[in-house]
């Protein structure tokens, strides 16, 4: 029903790239993946939007041809906490992907980091897309600390990881805490550094390879 | 046609917080009885099924704890996340035309959903920030302040239950007044209005005050907007006059403490009596042995304990303002004083005891005006031509599912 029909073909039709960070909002190398993703991706053709945030800017910016960045509006600017903040701009996530999921053909929604979970945690079990799902850091190893903020966000990961299509994963430390702690199917964790020359290559076939 | 209504409210009967809980319960039900489905997704409480059917309003429950938080604020924000992944089992399973967000506290969620499903979002506002504590002065109420322009702006149509609250709406977020509709809470003023007989009345009478006593009461949260401080100020000037009287303090809050402490210090303490909860069979005699009930409110949206107080036939004496203001007409629904003023509270409360002829005067037309404003039929029929007005413009409009724009492509 949603995002309209999904057919076996050989050819992505379009991806959405969800990530909390894309320049010229750049707070780790994660940003300049992205783009070189979606750079890989319109070069094949395949039209890609980019749903990110930024403090400063609100706006929808054709970056070049098959690549449209959507910076959502920040419409809940005071914040008790970090974890608020996400969990505030959820709505506006979720409003430009149903958007775009709703206008065009969508096969793949990859998100970066744990930061981008809050809007698809609610909806992952009735997306009929792909969904991919990139980290280089759980919060066990960003402050292993027991507390209900902390295992808050723990949580949040957990439910967020359990239904992802794929998980493409930093480390070998990342990984067993996804199979381990968060139970996650080890077929579905793959090991793939950011430092990786050929990231925006490898994503493209796992893209190719799940649809 | 019979529409499908899915209502998000986080507090549902049994589980009550606030009045928020009676009213999605009582709309809900007068809705079923007026031939609409009706769901409720709410939070789940220990020993809760997941899922029942109260008086024809299907609830859905969910695990409203599974995400921890430090505290209240970002326990609701992560619980919006679970709220909305049941709310949409439930999308899934019913046909549903409107979803139905009751205040702040399940914004996130209704709109998550609004966009998902391309579906009428409507909202009820039952309060704001900015009033319930005079202001905003923190960062939680700055965001709680956002959350509520932002559902108000994301909505369909929104509800508000007093002109107060419309225009307090309007000038805060600048919101279109055709956007907005005033529906009034209600009462069911039948099941209240039961009167005890003398015996009974004499039992309950004798939990708070001696025989020959006034009862004057309060009864509501313990926090500081609904202005129970300037009841205790009114005290000893009422006590001059009428020196037997017992002044009752029925609810509870955070600021008892600091309430009690004002009743000692002012040598008052053998006069006023603060009972905590009241257990529910308690509830209704209350009403009934009090002389007058006292509503001394900075602010008020709408006033709910207002209704009760009339619909129990016990006078009321009211601060004028927000939506009590809109209730009692003055000297003949009850009385209204200005707010923050314990002089001319006592000054009404003298009089009003005084006066039995305005006492039964003030109990008759309070009760006129329930049946022909505050009566749930009337306001389920209001809420129920706004479900129709919005759904026909929705239906009309390129926004909607499109799955319904297939539908209307056929016919």
């Amino acid at each position: 029903m949603l995002g309209g029909k999904i057919m076996v073909k050989d050819k992505l039709s379009g991806v959405i790239l969800l990530s909390f960070e894309f320049p010229p909002r750049r707070l780790s190398k994660t940003s300049d993946l992205i783009v070189n993703i979606a750079n890989h991706l319109a070069k094949l053709g395949v039209k890609t939007w980019v749903v990110t945030f930024d403090d400063w800017r609100s706006d929808i910016e054709k970056l070049r041809k098959n690549i449209i960045v959507i910076r959502i509006p920040n419409h809940v600017p005071n914040n008790i906490s970090f974890l608020s903040l996400l969990m505030n701009l959820k709505p506006a996530y979720q409003s430009a992907i149903a958007k775009i999921i709703h206008e065009n053909q969508i096969d793949v929604i990859h998100l970066f980091e744990w930061t981008c979970l809050p809007p698809i945690i609610p909806w992952n079990e009735i997306l009929k897309q792909k969904v991919i799902f990139s980290t280089s850091s759980l919060q066990k190893i960003r402050d292993p600390s027991a507390s209900p903020y902390n295992d808050g966000i723990k949580i949040i990961e957990q439910k967020g990881v359990q239904f992802m299509d794929k998980i493409i994963s930093e480390s070998k430390e990342i990984s067993e805490i996804l199979i381990l702690d968060y139970k996650v199917d080890p077929d579905k964790v793959m090991l793939l550094k950011l430092k990786d020359k050929k990231y925006p290559q490898k994503t493209y076939e796992l893209y190719k390879n799940i649809i | 046609m019979t529409r499908s209504i899915l209502m998000f409210s986080w507090e549902f009967p049994p589980f009550k917080v606030g009045g928020l809980a009676a009213h999605v319960y009582d709309l809900s039900k007068m809705l079923v009885k007026k031939n609409i489905e009706v769901h409720v997704v709410t939070c789940g409480f220990p020993g809760a099924p997941d899922y029942e059917v109260i008086d024809g309003v299907h609830i859905h429950r969910f695990d409203a704890y599974e995400i921890p938080a430090p505290e209240f604020l970002q326990w609701d924000l992560n619980m919006n996340l679970l709220m909305e992944r049941k709310a949409i089992e439930i999308i899934e399973k019913y046909n549903i035309d409107i979803l139905h967000a009751h205040d702040w506290l399940v914004a996130s969620a209704a709109i998550g959903l609004k966009h998902l499903y391309r579906k009428p979002l409507i909202a009820t506002i039952h309060s704001l920030e900015r009033g319930r504590r005079n202001g905003l002065h923190t960062d939680g109420q700055h965001m709680l302040d956002q959350i509520e322009n932002l559902l108000i702006q994301e909505s369909w149509h929104s509800i508000v239950c007093s002109q107060y609250m419309q225009s307090i709406c309007h000038f805060s977020f600048d919101f279109p007044l055709d956007k907005m509709s005033i529906i009034p809470n209600g009462v069911r003023f039948i099941e209240f209005s039961v009167e005890l007989s003398e015996e009974e009345k004499k039992s309950h009478h004798k939990k708070y005050a001696n025989h020959d006593e006034y009862i004057i009461s309060y009864i509501g949260r313990l926090v500081p907007e609904k202005g129970v401080n300037v009841l205790l100020g009114a005290v000893k000037s009422i006590l001059k006059k009428i020196p037997k009287t017992k002044f009752i303090i029925a609810g509870e809050g955070w600021h008892r403490s600091e309430l009690q402490r004002i009743s000692k210090e002012s040598n008052i303490d053998d006069k006023v009596f603060f009972t905590g909860y009241l257990p529910e069979e308690d509830f209704l005699p209350f009403f009934n042995v009090s002389d007058v009930l006292i509503i001394p409110s900075f602010y008020e949206p709408f006033g709910i304990v207002a209704l009760e107080g009339m619909a129990t036939k016990t006078p009321i004496i009211v601060s004028d303002v927000g939506g009590l203001s809109e209730i009692v007409d003055h000297r003949w629904t009850g009385i209204k004083v200005p707010p923050d003023n314990s002089e001319a509270l006592a000054e009404a409360t003298i009089d009003l005891i005084s006066d039995e002829d305005l006492k039964k005067l003030i109990v008759k037309n309070a009760m006129e005006k329930l049946e022909h404003v505050y009566d749930w039929t009337i306001i389920a029929d209001q809420t129920i031509k706004i479900y129709e007005e919005v759904y026909q413009e929705w239906s009309e409009h390129e926004w909607k599912t499109p799955v319904n724009k297939k539908k209307t492509k056929k016919k």
